[in-house]
This record gives structure tokens, C-alpha cells and sequence, in this order.
């Protein structure tokens, strides 16, 4: 067990775990990530054999993406679906709807990944003691125009400052739904720029936090990290 | 069966340890058997002689029979055995 673990944790590269349709793996490895996650829907993911997971190209993790208005219907999904997530040692993303469903999430057990919440320092500071990466998506940058989008960068350039000083995992994903939407390791090096980020700091968001993050979602703590036999 | 995913709930002494980290640079490269646990200390025999190190500040690498495990001490602090029932994130 402890064999097969170490090599699905185990990769070299950039990794985009924001995408949102199964269809769109193949494409994300042929623009250079080297590890894909796809957040499928609750219905998707349900109607998804474990097998087929399983069997999917060792460079991918499946996930949930749990999109909802209330804490109590997230609790409820993340019950329900505890049991088939710990089996595939799936990822589960939450979407941050509202500043409650943001907060809860943070705080419940088994969430690793929480997409595009409205920071803040609250937020920011239980993201660090949880361990839950906080995700950025480019597709949403892309589909707003205007003031909305000039809002959205705003709010993005608040969480890369909370980032800064709280430490907490941060992802950049393009949270794709079709090919149109897929970005490569060098566009979002030049959104980063456009977020603040510089060159460092964009490769550590894509290929050291999404480690840890899938290193968590395989093991289920945080904080705990394989080593293989034959290190140094 | 001690494993990655139950190493946290499980009885430590007997495991082979090596401290890799910690906030105290003495205490980095303590290695050998754990032979005592207490609620914030685990003691290491290292050349038949007892270490006390605490697990709040270190960070530990545990040697399984297939693998080594990177525990962040923190994780561990608990008395032994509350540790069965303790919840982690």
C-alpha cells in the first residue's frame, strides 16, 4: 500500500488540479503539466466507477467539486461521499460561494482545496493551521470583462498579500471547462505578474504546493510526508 | 499494521527515529530507538544512551519496514494513549 502511495505522490513538474472536465487531461500534459487534477462534479463524481479512476493515467487525480449556498448541504455531500473519497484518496475542492460556506470549509475535516473565496485575514490564518490550499482560477479572469474583472484581480491581489504573510498553500489552476480555457505553465507565469507574483514564487505555487497538496489528500493528515527507502 | 496513514495513532516505542528538524540545532541528527514516550517528549536510546527530545519543536522520520515516514511533531503531541482517538486535518 505504502509502495503504491509513494508513486502516486511522487512527481517532477508543474501541476494544475484546478481543471473541471475529464475530457481535458490529455490536453493539459500536452501544454506541460506534468500532473492534472480534475474536480468533477457530485453527480459526476458519484456516477464515476473506482475502477476507472483508478485505471486513468497515473498522472491524474480525480476530486469533488462541492458548489453550494449552504454549510449545512456541503456537510451533508462531504458525509455522503467520505467513504468513496478516502477509497480513491480523491481530492475534494469546495467552491467559495459565501464567506460562511469559505469558513466552513476551512475548518471541516477532508477539505483540501477551497476555489476562489473572498479573503481575509480570518480566512487567511485558518487556511495556515488547516493546511487548505486556497485555489485561483485564470478561467474566471477570462469570463469577466470590465469592472467585474478589475474586482476579480483586486480581490486576487488581496489574497497573494494574505499569502505573503500568513504562508498559507496557495494554487494557481485554470479551472478549465473546454480546451479554449486550458493555459500552459508560462501563461500563468505572466499572470502571476499581473497578480504580483514573481517567477519564484508562480513555480512554487505550481509545482510545490500542488505536492503537498495531493500528498495530503493520499495520506488524509497533514503534516505527515513519505520518504522513499533509498533517500541520500 | 503500522503505515503512513496510522503512524500518528500508533505506539511509537520500538520505531527507529531521526530527528531532521527542529528550532533547536542540538537536537538535529538524534537518531536511534524510541524507548519512552511521554506527552510532549519522546526518548531516543542513541549509543546506549538515553536523549529526551521534544516533540513540539521537531520534526521526526520514522523507519517502517517499506519506507520512512517525515512526521511533523507537532502531530504527536498527545499522551500515547490519546493519541488512538485524537482527530487530525
Amino acid at each position: 500500500m505504502t509502495e503504491m502511495q509513494s508513486s502516486s505522490t511522487k512527481f517532477n513538474g508543474f501541476a494544475d488540479l484546478c481543471l473541471m472536465s475529464s475530457d481535458l487531461i490529455d490536453d493539459a500534459i500536452e501544454m506541460g503539466f506534468a500532473r492534472v487534477g480534475v474536480l468533477l462534479k457530485v453527480d459526476e463524481f458519484e456516477s464515476m466507477e473506482f475502477e476507472s479512476m483508478r485505471s486513468a493515467s497515473a498522472n491524474v487525480n480525480f476530486g469533488i467539486l462541492i458548489e453550494t449556498d449552504t454549510v449545512s448541504e456541503m456537510h451533508k455531500i462531504l458525509r455522503m461521499l467520505r467513504p468513496t473519497i478516502m477509497r480513491s484518496k480523491g481530492l475534494v475542492a469546495v467552491k467559495g460561494t459565501n464567506p460562511k460556506v469559505s469558513r466552513a470549509a476551512l475548518e471541516s475535516r477532508g477539505v483540501d482545496i477551497l476555489i476562489e473565496p473572498k479573503m481575509n485575514h480570518v480566512l487567511a490564518r485558518t487556511a495556515k493551521k488547516n493546511s487548505v490550499a486556497v485555489a485561483l482560477t485564470s478561467t474566471t479572469l477570462l469570463r469577466t470583462k470590465g469592472l467585474h474583472r478589475a474586482e476579480v484581480i483586486s480581490d486576487y491581489r488581496m489574497c497573494i498579500k494574505l499569502w505573503r504573510k500568513f504562508g498559507f498553500p496557495l494554487l494557481l489552476g485554470s479551472g478549465a471547462t473546454n480546451v479554449y480555457e486550458l493555459r500552459t505553465p508560462q501563461e500563468f507565469e505572466s499572470i502571476g505578474s499581473l497578480l504580483s507574483l514573481d517567477r519564484h514564487e508562480v513555480r512554487e505555487i505550481l509545482s510545490e504546493t500542488p505536492k503537498k497538496v495531493i500528498q495530503k489528500a493520499s495520506i488524509g493528515i497533514s503534516g505527515v510526508e513519505l520518504v522513499p527507502k533509498n533517500r541520500g | 499494521m503500522i503505515t503512513p496513514r496510522n503512524i500518528v495513532h500508533h505506539e511509537l516505542i520500538g520505531l527507529k527515529v531521526e530527528v531532521v528538524s527542529s528550532t533547536n540545532p542540538y537536537l538535529v541528527g538524534i537518531k536511534g530507538k524510541v524507548v519512552d514516550e511521554t506527552r510532549n517528549m519522546l526518548v531516543v536510546e542513541m549509543d546506549g544512551e538515553e536523549k529526551k527530545v521534544p516533540k513540539d519543536c521537531c520534526t521526526f522520520l520514522f523507519e517502517l519496514d517499506d519506507c520512512y515516514v517525515k512526521v511533523e511533531g507537532r502531530l504527536l503531541v498527545a499522551r500515547p494513549e490519546d493519541r488512538i482517538s485524537k482527530k487530525y486535518r
